[in-house]
């Protein structure tokens, strides 16, 4: 077990009961939508080791989830 | 002589070079997994920008969907997720620094993790349908089952997945030099995160 995996869990939790909270409101649904892109990033960058992979992968991945986001913002 | 000397000399530079530039290139578990990641996110994606497309034209139908939701079940299944992606990379981090009872107890946990989400989604599916609440209802349950069934097949694949993982660290078969199976199957598992990261909000919150 390591304190980077620790604290990263400790903070999807706090982000994950964040959205929760926020959930009741109509107006947040941008602020929900941007916490679930950094939480998907959180899982990627630390849980996937996605950090110890050459760039492109991170930037491919980060412009997919860009995309998603961008197109969700848009239409939610 | 010495030119066949060079010819060494400029051949271990070429095969280093590659084997340097191979492993950067390569992420972790491999190419063939982290395809799969993208496929699965771009399916996924298309899935969840067609759902929003949609309720768009049927407002008041997906207001009226979002109601009949659980939302403190789907609250507890992301809190399981996100802990079971956390006892998988503990289980490959634990295996890597040579700890095979330790990464054991980790994965196992994450199974556990998997198992449960899968016993609360049976839960809030068989409550959905004694209320009448089927496939075919309207668009947006079409969309909820469609988007939360196949997300559900996934889990399940990746519990069976990081079963076998156990039984071979169990086994011995995975140990701190060999573990690239291990690390596939945690990214496997880690893309179920992912996928319920965007489906969770999409569906249950907004």
């Amino acid at each position: 077990m390591t304190r980077a995996n620790t604290f990263i869990w400790a903070a999807l939790m706090l982000l994950t009961g964040l959205s929760f909270a926020l959930g009741e409101r109509v107006t947040a649904s941008r602020f929900i939508l941007l916490v679930a892109g950094v939480k998907f990033a959180l899982v990627a960058w630390q849980f996937m080791d996605l950090r110890h992979a050459a760039i492109r992968w991170s930037a491919g991945l980060a412009g997919l989830l860009a995309l998603i986001l961008g197109l969700a913002v848009f239409l939610a | 002589m010495r030119v066949e000397c060079m010819r060494h000399f400029f051949h271990d530079m070429k095969t280093s070079y590659q084997t340097a530039s191979s492993e950067a290139w390569e992420p972790p578990g491999g190419v063939l997994v982290w395809l799969l990641v993208f496929l699965e996110v771009i399916t996924f994606g298309a899935g969840i920008i067609t759902f929003l497309a949609q309720g768009r034209d049927h407002t008041a139908e997906f207001a009226a969907g979002r109601e009949l939701l659980n939302q403190p079940l789907a609250f507890a299944n992301t809190l399981l997720l996100l802990t079971g992606g956390w006892c998988m990379a503990n289980g490959l981090g634990s295996l890597r620094c040579g700890k095979p009872n330790q990464s054991l107890r980790w994965v196992t946990a994450a199974i556990m993790t998997g198992l449960v989400f899968t016993l609360l989604k049976g839960i809030e599916y068989v409550d959905k349908v004694q209320h009448g609440i089927g496939f075919g209802r309207d668009v947006f349950f079409t969309f909820y089952y469609a988007l939360t069934g196949f997300h559900l097949v996934h889990v399940l694949a990746a519990v069976v997945l990081l079963a076998f993982m156990a039984r071979g660290i169990r086994h011995g078969h995975y140990h701190r030099e060999e573990h690239l199976d291990v690390e596939s199957s945690g990214i496997f598992w880690h893309m179920c995160d992912l996928i319920w990261l965007l489906v969770y909000p999409v569906i249950y919150l907004l």
